[in-house]
């Protein structure tokens, strides 16, 4: 199969040509498809290049060990990066648990009984100046990381893996509505934390 | 649902079925403050520098496949290519042979309702010289006279003798080892395929 025949096939396809024949420019072809989507999922949810690049790893072993029917939990029959994410999130969670980092942010302190969130005001300028790209991103990501998990966990399942919202309520085991609700706060909460006169980051 | 949720459904463009037009929604102006914020805010996402995992990563994942792949028990690579006919293309296979009996039915009733007996020497006559089939079975020596038992009138054959050989040559293979019969049959798949030298399954030919 040439490296244009596997660019364009499906991941059935690629899946089959690995399972059957042992290719593993397919399997290349595979993980490279997918790996911006569940990579950038990964370094979301445990904030550490190094831990994301473990679990990445990890992810995609117990994928390769279902697909030689090891681990048979894949059944043909749903997407493919659904079944993935899936491996992925769970991987993460069980990561998070061992390190008891997947803790909400409390929403209220105990001393004055003003929640986190309520102490973040609307548009304040965080910056005086424009902030260069590099800066963009390490702000985004900072902004990102200080979300509560659940909303951290839609917004990058539906801007990291490109998953819809019904997709989301399905991988998470909630309604769509408490999917697209978390969505709503994440947007909100992070609008909360844009610097006013961020260069590129304004509609 | 909620306006706010229909509003993060047209934001992300998957409306379902029972939401309101979005200018409709947005005619009120605390729903149009929210929807001007919440874009802000996707707008920043979706410009932001996606994350990419070192290539040694990938390149250990690859390197693990090929390992798997060679250790895997019973490689699907010997087995007969997996069978991804699609239901459209079963159902043309079978319109095909359907068809084909059909234009068999058609081509052979006629010819034999225009030849309805075929006599013994119509067919020689047919034959062009050749032997007609009384002459072939004439010509092959006589069997052997059946040996009856003198005191049923059964053949001989039929008397049990040869039965109870055969039951008590299989009791002595089975007690050898030498197969297990009683063993469900074994799948042609499940045969050791490994080497060249092994069953090649018809599926794998070229």
């Amino acid at each position: 199969m040439s490296v244009q025949v596997l660019s364009s096939s499906t991941d059935e396809q690629l899946i089959v040509a690995y399972a059957q024949r042992g290719d593993e420019r397919a399997i290349r072809t595979l993980v490279e498809r997918h790996q911006d989507r569940v990579y950038g999922f990964l370094l979301g949810m445990v904030k550490d290049p190094s831990t994301a690049d473990d679990l990445f790893q990890e992810t995609f072993l117990r994928v390769l060990k279902a697909l030689q029917g090891q681990r048979a939990s894949y059944t043909q029959q749903g997407r493919f990066l659904g079944w993935v994410l899936r491996i992925a999130r769970n991987a993460a969670l069980d990561h998070l648990r061992t390190r008891k980092r997947w803790q909400d942010v409390e929403a209220h302190s105990d001393q004055d009984g003003i929640g986190y969130w309520d102490q973040l005001t609307d548009d304040a300028p965080l910056v005086d100046q424009e902030m260069d790209q590099e800066d963009q991103r390490t702000w985004l990501r900072g902004a990102i990381d200080k979300l509560p998990p659940e909303q951290r966990e839609v917004l990058l399942l539906r801007h990291e893996a490109e998953l819809t919202f019904r997709e989301i309520a399905a991988l998470t085991d909630v309604s769509i509505n408490t999917a697209l609700g978390r969505m709503r706060y994440a947007l909100l909460n992070l609008k909360k934390l844009m610097p006013a006169d961020a260069a590129g980051l304004r509609a | 649902m909620d306006k706010e949720l229909q509003l993060i459904e047209h934001l992300y463009d998957e409306p379902s079925g029972d939401v309101r037009p979005l200018r409709e929604l947005l005619e009120d102006p605390e729903l149009a403050a929210e929807y001007q914020a919440l874009s802000g805010a996707k707008f920043a996402l979706d410009h932001r520098v996606r994350a990419r995992p070192p290539a040694r990563v990938v390149n250990a994942i690859v390197r693990e496949a090929a390992s798997l792949a060679q250790t895997a028990p019973g490689r699907r690579s010997d087995r007969a290519p997996m069978r991804l006919m699609t239901f459209k293309k079963r159902g043309l296979g079978v319109g095909l042979a359907l068809a084909a009996a059909l234009a068999l039915t058609v081509m052979v009733n006629p010819w034999n309702l225009l030849t309805p007996s075929l006599s013994p020497a119509s067919m020689a006559d047919a034959a062009d010289g050749a032997a007609p089939a009384e002459s072939l079975l004439q010509a092959l020596p006589p069997a052997a006279p059946i040996a009856r038992h003198a005191a049923t009138g059964m053949p001989e054959w039929d008397s049990g003798d040869d039965l109870r050989r055969l039951s008590r040559r299989i009791q002595s293979l089975q007690a050898a080892g030498v197969d297990q019969w009683d063993e469900p049959a074994v799948p042609l798949e499940m045969l050791p395929t490994g080497s060249v030298r092994g069953v090649t399954p018809a599926g794998s030919r070229r």
